[in-house]
């Protein structure tokens, strides 16, 4: 009620403005707009950063990529360096949303947004990226696994906002896996997910890389299994023990989307078959 | 003409954004409605306060059920139904207060304004704890002492089913559950009302039966029928979720525009459409078959629950279809269904597509692929060798005697997808994969068009038609275009009958002041009803253009080419250029007691079959490949026809497959789309085939039947059947999510 | 707040705050309403609309963001036709329509017809970008939009049959 709206068009006056009572960064609005109205948000200013420049670029920057936090996932999606080393990414986004939400939503937002279902946070976390985090006292770098804090929250500060997240490229050698289990097949959301990295040869396996979605109150890496797993030949007992961690590794909620008891299974089982994969190459 | 490719004239209007559904319209002095509803399930209502409400500078006026100028009931069948709640809210989201305001904006946040204070009620939600004698009491008036919440129970005897048993050489018995389904049309529930002169009140809105809508409302207002007039709107789905609760809407509506002196929209935006309006029947079905070793059919034994809510609305109507269509296409000597709808303290349950049948089709589908396993009999032949034929009796014992195509679309179904190959493909995919698995469903299905034997005083339709003086043909008709192409349809059939171009003649929307009470557009009737009611018309046109031709010396076979001619001669003379039409089903009568007789004047026909994958690791099942084969008798558009298919297919997989509601408490847990999940177009499957046999019915116009909910109806027992199939496993609750699939699994 | 923008290819100024849509600013005030609401939230498409080129839903789109933008709706599409329909008869003349609006209505593509402007203008997005789309590119472009009528198939049909009428045109 009686909100403002204003176009930002610089990083400073965002700044100026994020002190502001009740100020809120809108970008793609396919979040916020929604709980706007429904009233779970009421923000009295939004900054609209779509359109500043400094948040729109992809840059590779040596061995990193750093993506402004206004990229749209349309725009990750037709990007030349994403397609080539972040194939994971790619297959991960196009199964985001639909074309009219990847339009207007950003690999930033999505951050923010902190769902337990963010499907972009699992690529992210197994690519070890960082967020950038921008404040009026400077800049300050985190990991992604660091930023969500629960549900619905990050580490963001009052005056601070997400400036760009910075992907390391993965070594090429790491194939991409990725599984969302929704009640249909497009624009759904995550019952369950799990993404991989992983590097083998024969049955041997040189690095694996596991996140899963909506299986906890973050989307989250499986380090267990991972620590297990590196370096070791799958076998029987492998594959029983990495269902085994799994399995231990999530603390899913009933919703009305499914079970927990449902969630850890399904997770447990997508980790064991990943590794049957690889004994029936 | 009659299955004749012709493109539909609101096809043009639609793709160009100009065609004008309810929210699109707007009148002078409009004022927006919102609906002050229950937040509780069971409750007195102790104290309404709406003085905050009537101070925002924008509300114009307020309406409470005191005020009500006429009687305070949502007319269906049982008025049970207020169209405001008075001293008691017996579901969450029942309508209380309304209020109208210059803009919709501070009409809902007026909404939040109001305040009620409850005495809380004990409540009941599920059918069977309501079935309990000390249930809290939901309906009114209660049912009975032993059962108070008995809205309806109705049943069928035929023969002996201990006898039939006892004849059997295997028996399967089996219980099913389904849930809700929401009708998910894309547009919302909507109407305006606009005070006219002389104290008349016209209804525009989205809906299936303006009679309803204008009987409805001349209630509520106090009104004779005379001075209610409805116009339908272009009409964005329907599926039977348009049938009742537009009743309801033009009902608040037009106390708000009573009570203004002003028009008034009312339209739901897609959460108080998905909480508060009516949904498929939640059931429970217990089934019995018996078969002999040969797979014929002995008996059958069913008992059946469907959950209502609140009020009645159309339930006895639904609860009866589901009886009539719980034996299933079948030959059966010995039958006792019994059926029963129950009152909760939820949201009123009412028409979806099927219209109570789907459930039970679930049921007997099941069944049959239960008594071939076995039997060791394959689950084509054993539908083969017990569908219904001319001659034989239904299970109600009537003796049908044209138009039955259902051994045709079964055998046809099984040719177009290469049924037995296919099994074998499918059990070598299965042999050779690790972690997915495909299943081939199959599912047949009768359907009883019309009204039937409890409301014979219902089918009936008008049409009025004119010549107009350059030859082109005006008709209105009574029965509603909501997508599925009647006005086509229709056209067709005139154009086909009076031998006179399609594109000159223009079918209007329903105005209810144009046509007398034509019944609803429902029970797949459209096409047949107001097509029967065209020829009538027509016939009698064409008798006076002959003679008028005659009169001119024009040979009959120039008058079609000559037709402008005649019509200025009719003009010229000051001759009548308008007829009236009229249609009424063949006879048909049921017995209560027994649940015997004549239900249905025709039933049509179908048979699909489904090919699914199952993931096995995440429980996800994906549907393949679809075949679907229909009678329902002489197709009078193929495109449109196959279109009615394809989205019934559609439908149906949402229902097998996605398709649900959790209820917490008498609370409904998806507010949206994004918790309430539909088909996309990744979901359909990659290919469907759609096919027609055409078994003529002698009474319909040009052979015709009906169509519109007979695919809904198959398909989703050919994909729940193709899932159970793949898994080797019972599946006998709704819908198979992921979840459910993979407990199936393990 | 005051905000410009192009809209069907005319520009238009209109006075708006940032609790307005661009939906309700495109049906309510410029009475555009052949671009519908079917569920707020971004789930079903039919109030889908080009921003800049883009297919977007117009209901999560704030009315502000547009301002600078052009906007194309489906009341702007038939006068992007170069060719005209073949098939209006028994119509006043005006009736011309877009191929991809031809080929809708030829395919039999259209039922209740509300979820079909969102369908058309994200099948215009997809054929000005890519104008031989394969099927899993027409999949892609319209997973997004909701139709409860049709079962989807005479859609995906009438998308082929308009890329091929728009090749033909070009």
């Amino acid at each position: 009620m009686g909100q403002q709206y204003l176009k930002v068009n610089s990083i400073e006056e965002l700044l100026v403005n994020l002190d502001k009572p009740g100020a809120m960064v809108l970008c793609g609005g396919t979040d916020l707009v929604v709980k706007m109205r429904s009233g779970l948000l009421s923000p009295e200013l939004l900054l609209d950063i779509s359109d500043l420049p400094e948040l729109r670029e992809i840059r590779n920057i040596g061995s990193k990529i750093e993506i402004g936090a206004a990229v749209t996932q349309s725009e990750l999606l037709a990007s030349e360096i994403v397609r080539e080393r972040l194939p994971l990414l790619i297959t991960v986004l196009s199964q985001l949303g639909c074309v009219q939400i990847r339009n207007r939503g950003t690999l930033g937002g999505n951050l923010v947004n902190a769902s337990p279902a963010a499907d972009s946070a699992v690529p992210l976390l197994l690519f070890d990226a960082e967020v950038i985090l921008t404040g009026s006292q400077g800049e300050r770098r985190l990991a992604v696994k660091d930023f969500f804090r629960g549900p619905g929250k990050t580490a963001l500060s009052n005056g601070e906002f997400l400036r760009a997240v910075l992907i390391p490229l993965p070594n090429p050698k790491l194939s991409p896996f990725f599984h969302k289990i929704g009640r249909r097949k497009a624009l759904t959301i995550a019952i369950a997910s799990l993404g991989a990295l992983l590097h083998v040869e024969g049955d041997l396996i040189h690095e694996v890389r596991l996140a899963a979605g909506s299986v906890a109150p973050t989307p989250i890496r499986l380090r267990r299994v991972e620590e297990r797993a590196n370096g070791k030949r799958v076998t029987a007992s492998l594959i029983e023990e990495a269902r085994k961690l799994a399995r231990q590794s999530v603390s899913p909620i009933d919703d009305i989307r499914a079970s927990a008891d449902y969630r850890r299974t399904v997770i447990a089982d997508l980790v064991a078959h990943l590794f049957e994969g690889v004994l029936h190459v | 003409m009659i299955g004749a490719a012709v493109l539909r004239p609101d096809a043009i209007d639609k793709v160009r954004g100009e065609a004008r559904f309810v929210d699109d319209l707007a009148f002078p002095g409009m004022l927006h409605a919102a609906v002050i509803r229950g937040t509780v399930p069971h409750a007195k209502i102790c104290k309404l306060d709406l003085k905050s409400v009537s101070k925002h500078p924008r509300v114009i006026c307020t309406l409470t059920a005191n005020e009500i100028p006429g009687e305070n009931v949502v007319h269906v069948i049982y008025d049970d139904q207020p169209a405001l709640a008075d001293e008691i809210v017996r579901y969450i989201g029942e309508p209380i207060a309304l209020l109208a305001a210059e803009d919709r904006t501070s009409a809902n946040q007026a909404v939040k304004l109001a305040t009620i204070n409850y005495e809380e009620l004990p409540a009941v939600f599920d059918s069977l704890s309501a079935l309990s004698p000390d249930a809290p009491t939901v309906a009114v008036p209660a049912a009975t002492e032993k059962a108070p919440n008995l809205f309806n129970a109705m049943r069928i005897r035929k023969g002996d089913v201990a006898q039939g048993f006892a004849q059997a050489d295997v028996i399967v018995e089996g219980e099913y559950h389904t849930g809700y389904q929401e009708h998910a049309y894309l547009e919302t529930q909507g109407a305006i009302a606009v005070p006219e002169l002389n104290g008349a009140m016209a209804i525009y809105g989205t809906m299936q039966c303006p009679f309803y809508v204008q009987a409805a409302v001349a209630k509520v207002l106090g009104l004779p029928l005379s001075k209610v007039r409805v116009i339908q709107t272009a009409t964005g789905g329907a599926f039977g979720g348009k049938e009742d609760v537009p009743s309801l809407v033009a009902c608040l509506a037009a106390l708000l525009a009573w009570k203004a002196r002003r028009s008034v929209k009312l339209v739901f935006d897609r959460e108080e459409d998905i909480l508060t309006t009516s949904k498929r029947h939640p059931s429970i079905v217990r089934y019995k078959s018996g078969a002999k070793a040969d797979g014929t059919l002995t008996a059958i034994e069913v008992d059946f629950v469907y959950n209502a809510g609140a009020y009645q609305t159309l339930s006895p109507a639904v609860l009866w279809r589901g009886l009539m269509h719980a034996a299933g296409p079948y030959r059966i000597p010995h039958v006792k269904i019994d059926g029963r709808s129950v009152a909760t303290n939820t949201v009123p349950c009412g028409a979806f597509r099927g219209f109570g049948s789907p459930q039970v089709i679930f049921a007997h589908e099941s069944q049959m692929d239960r008594l071939a396993e076995r039997l060791g009999i394959d689950r084509l032949e054993i539908r083969r060798r017990n569908a219904l034929q001319i001659g034989d009796e239904t299970a109600t014992k009537q003796r049908l005697s044209e138009s039955v195509g259902v051994l045709q679309t079964i055998e046809k179904a099984g040719r177009l997808a290469h049924w037995e190959e296919r099994l074998r493909k499918v059990e070598a995919f299965n042999a050779a994969s690790r972690d997915r698995r495909r299943g081939l469903g199959i599912s047949s299905v009768m359907y009883g068009v019309g009204l039937g034997g409890k409301a014979p005083f219902l089918d009936k339709a008008g049409a009025y038609m004119k010549l107009e003086a350059d030859g082109s043909i005006g008709i209105a008709v009574g029965t509603v275009e909501m997508g599925q192409g009647l006005t086509t349809a229709l056209t067709q059939i005139a154009s086909e009958a009076l031998s006179v171009p399609f594109d000159r003649i223009h079918l209007a929307p329903v105005d209810s002041s144009r046509v007398p009470d034509s019944g609803p557009t429902v029970a797949s009737r459209g096409t047949m009803m107001s097509g029967l009611a065209i020829l009538d018309a027509a016939a009698k046109l064409k008798e006076r253009i002959r003679t008028v031709a005659k009169d001119l010396h024009i040979p009959k076979n120039e008058i079609p080419s000559r037709l402008k001619e005649i019509a200025q001669a009719f003009f010229m003379r000051n001759l009548d250029p308008a007829v009236e039409g009229w249609a009424q089903g063949a006879p048909v009568d049921w017995d209560e007691e027994t649940g015997l007789g004549n239900a249905y004047f025709v039933y049509a026909y179908a048979t699909h079959i489904a090919q699914v994958e199952v993931d096995l690791t995440t429980g996800e099942a994906s549907v393949e490949d679809f075949v679907a084969v229909h009678d329902s008798g002489r197709i009078v558009n193929h495109q449109l026809a196959s279109g009615q298919v394809e989205g019934g297919i559609a439908q149906g997989l949402g229902f097998a497959l996605m398709e649900d509601i959790p209820q917490e408490d008498g609370r409904l847990m998806t507010t949206g789309f994004t918790t309430y999940r539909i088909p996309t177009i990744r979901d359909i499957a990659a290919d469907t085939k759609v096919a027609f046999v055409e078994a003529l019915y002698s009474a319909g116009p040009f052979g015709a039947k009906g169509l519109g909910e007979v695919p809904l109806m198959a398909s989703h027992t050919a994909v729940s059947r193709a899932v159970a199939h793949a898994l080797g496993a019972a599946v006998n609750t709704y819908p198979l999510s992921p979840e459910r699939v993979k407990g199936s699994v393990a | 707040m005051r905000i410009q923008f192009i809209v069907n290819g005319r520009q238009v100024e209109r006075e708006t705050n940032a609790e307005t849509r661009l939906l309700d600013l495109l049906r309510e005030d410029l009475h555009l309403t052949g671009t519908k609401e079917g569920c707020g939230e971004g789930e079903c498409g039919a109030c889908t609309v080009l921003l800049d080129g883009r297919a977007v839903n117009s209901c999560l789109v704030l009315a502000p963001q547009v301002d600078g933008k052009e906007v194309l709706t489906i009341e702007g599409l038939a006068p992007l036709s170069k060719s005209h329909s073949r098939h209006s008869t028994g119509r006043a003349k005006g009736d011309e329509l877009h191929p991809i609006q031809q080929a809708f209505v030829e395919k039999g593509a259209v039922q209740c017809g509300f979820c079909t402007p969102g369908f058309i203008m994200s099948t215009y997005a997809l054929l000005e970008e890519n104008p031989s789309p394969n099927d899993e590119e027409i999949l892609s472009a319209l997973e997004g939009n909701l139709c409860r009528c049709t079962g989807y198939t005479k859609i995906i049909e009438a998308v082929r049959y308009a890329a091929k009428l728009m090749r033909e045109e070009r």
